[in-house]
């Protein structure tokens, strides 16, 4: 019996140790066809704008994939899929690989930039400008001056108390968001809480559930609640311009659909649609749109959300190092 | 699935867990039941590919632990087992997602011969999982999951042999689950289904997110060998290793492969 037992026991372990992953099918095929063909799929199943953007994806399809030979090189591979990716207009769509990440900027870099750091910082911030958290700010004219730089970087609830006890004497607030790329929509939600007494709807979102075409959730709401420590009841500008980006144009809009807000400058630059990561059979990575978010008049916010006073940054205002926006909203707050 | 449907099932299982605790274990109080906890740990080696997530099969090692509590009388064996495990799997490029799974086992064994040993014991087994993955490089939706509750039959047999002049036992048990509910996230995101819709609770979420478990959509089985080597105290200690299987054809199938080297005390309560 003994001896049975060592068998039995050696042999058991011989044929589980190790093994559990040979009862998983193996890994799909990752030749360059197939890489190209998954990704497009994908994209085809799981991507939001198609309608909103008037996109042939059949058709792109048809002008990329006689493109893929079997012995293009990983980087050729990658910039044919890149190109095709390119097609979609979006910021939220990228391919990642370990050399490169592809993107599309257009939303920016084809309009006037509206900003310029050196202006803001030198002329407007100064050098005593206090930082709290990553919202720097500066008391100009009686008007709190508030600069965030990225969505990405949290607000606590502290720094957004030091803020609205600031903010109490004084004659309104600016909140500068320009050239702030997105992050966290959760920082959008906590700063936008501070001037409202009550829940605020602003959009309504829905979100791909299947690969058909029309196959979308119902629309949901999305709304930002009051904060419920110190707020702010006076005047607020806040100033976008076209490299405000995701959670930036969410904000924009969460700002618009309060009455004490003007939101001043250029529109901002879109990204409307939350994106979703995926992977291919090589390894890399991508990411995609696959909500849709409307304003409450039912305007998709894909393309920008669009200000209530349109000021673009003049030549004669730079060059005497004055920011036109600035200006702009310091007269309106006076 | 229509959500009465779901609810209905719902019930149905939560009816079975009551019926086991109110009616099945007062049955069997006598002075011949022996109780044990068994204290468990160890390392497993899991597979998995959640298409929700990539394409590619994602493995790693993890740590276990788990607690059992144990009643045997002379005609039932009855099991309560939580186990908790959390580790790194990669995918053949070497990109990571962490996991962690917990799980609770309800077993029953039943034998009509009154001997421990030497006979096997059918039975049944509802298990209850939640696993959850997350790949750090994704910005949104990043962490998946599946949450299934089912139940089916089971088996075990017990083989004593001397070992050092002491009597050991050498125990297997295998389990497929045939019947049950299920909840997975959602086409594009990582909530389920039913949170997609707006103004419900999240009770009436959690119905409208379920679906059914059977046989031809989705699999769920295991075995698990063990060695026992009891002490004089009466306690056990003993060394086995845990399989398990399961794949869910929800919106974005999921299949997982497991196995759990494991060392485990018993202690006689």
């Amino acid at each position: 019996m003994k001896r049975f037992f060592k068998v039995f026991l050696c042999g058991l372990l011989f044929i589980l140790i190790s093994c559990e992953e040979h009862l998983i099918s193996q890994d799909p095929r990752s030749d360059n066809l197939s890489n190209f063909d998954f990704l497009w799929e994908d994209v085809k199943n799981r991507y939001s704008f198609f309608e909103l953007k008037e996109i042939d994806w059949e058709e792109i399809r048809r002008k990329y994939r006689p493109l893929v030979q079997h012995q293009m090189n990983s980087q050729e591979l990658f910039d044919l899929m890149a190109d095709m990716l390119y097609e979609l207009k979006d910021g939220h769509v990228n391919l990642t690989s370990e050399f490169d990440r592809s993107r599309n900027w257009d939303w920016y870099l084809g309009y006037p930039s509206n900003f310029n750091s050196a202006i803001v910082e030198r002329n407007y911030l100064g050098r005593n400008f206090r930082l709290t958290g990553p919202l720097r700010n500066q008391v100009i004219d009686s008007v709190l001056y508030i600069y965030y730089p990225s969505f990405s970087n949290t607000i606590s609830e502290s720094h957004l108390e030091i803020l609205m006890h600031r903010a109490a004497p004084l004659k309104g607030i600016i909140i500068d968001v320009r050239n702030n790329g997105g992050g966290n929509l959760g920082n959008a939600r906590k700063l936008a809480s501070c001037f409202t007494d009550q829940d605020v709807q602003y959009a309504k979102e829905r979100r791909k559930t299947g690969p058909g075409p029309n196959d979308f959730s119902a629309w949901q709401t999305l709304s930002f609640p009051s904060r419920e420590g110190r707020r702010f009841g006076g005047k607020v500008v806040v100033l976008t311009n076209r490299a405000c980006y995701s959670a930036t144009s969410f904000f924009a809009q969460m700002m618009k659909t309060l009455p004490n807000v003007t939101v001043l400058g250029d529109q901002t630059g879109g990204g409307g649609g939350a994106p979703s990561s995926g992977e291919l059979p090589n390894g890399w990575q991508y990411r995609l749109s696959v909500t849709q978010t409307v304003d409450l008049q039912g305007e998709q916010i894909e393309p920008g959300v669009a200000v209530d006073i349109p000021v673009q940054l003049r030549d004669g205002d730079l060059q005497r190092n004055r920011d036109t926006l600035i200006e702009a909203a310091l007269r309106l707050l006076r | 699935m229509n959500p009465k449907t779901a609810k209905a099932l719902i019930c149905l299982v939560k009816s079975g867990v009551w019926l086991w605790f109110f009616w099945i274990t007062p049955t069997e109080v006598s002075a011949q039941n022996t109780h044990h906890l068994l204290i468990q740990s160890g390392v497993e080696h899991i597979g998995s590919r959640d298409r929700g997530m990539s394409p590619l099969m994602y493995s790693g090692y993890g740590f276990f632990a788990g607690l059992t509590w144990q009643k045997t009388s002379p005609t039932q064996t009855n099991e309560v087992s939580l186990n908790l495990s959390t580790g790194m799997q990669y995918s053949k490029y070497g990109s990571p997602i962490r996991y962690h799974r917990g799980s609770i086992q309800v077993a029953n064994f039943y034998t009509r011969k009154k001997e421990e040993a030497n006979t096997v014991q059918w039975g049944w087994l509802m298990n209850n999982v939640f696993s959850h993955r997350l790949n750090e490089a994704y910005v949104n939706f990043n962490d998946h999951y599946e949450y299934f509750s089912n139940i089916g039959p089971s088996a075990r047999y017990s083989l004593p042999f001397n070992l050092n002049k002491r009597k050991v036992f050498l125990v297997g048990s295998a389990n497929v689950q045939l019947l049950g509910v299920m909840i997975r996230p959602s086409y594009t995101s990582s909530f389920p289904s039913g949170f997609l819709n707006e103004q419900s609770t999240v009770a009436k979420s959690l119905v409208q997110s379920a679906e059914v478990i059977h046989p031809g959509n989705s699999w769920n089985f295991g075995f698990r060998p063990s060695f026992i080597y009891p002490l004089k105290s009466g306690n056990r200690l003993s060394l086995g290793y845990n399989y398990e299987f399961y794949r869910l054809n929800s919106t974005n199938q999921v299949t997982h492969s497991s196995g759990l080297w494991y060392v485990s005390l018993s202690s006689r309560l």
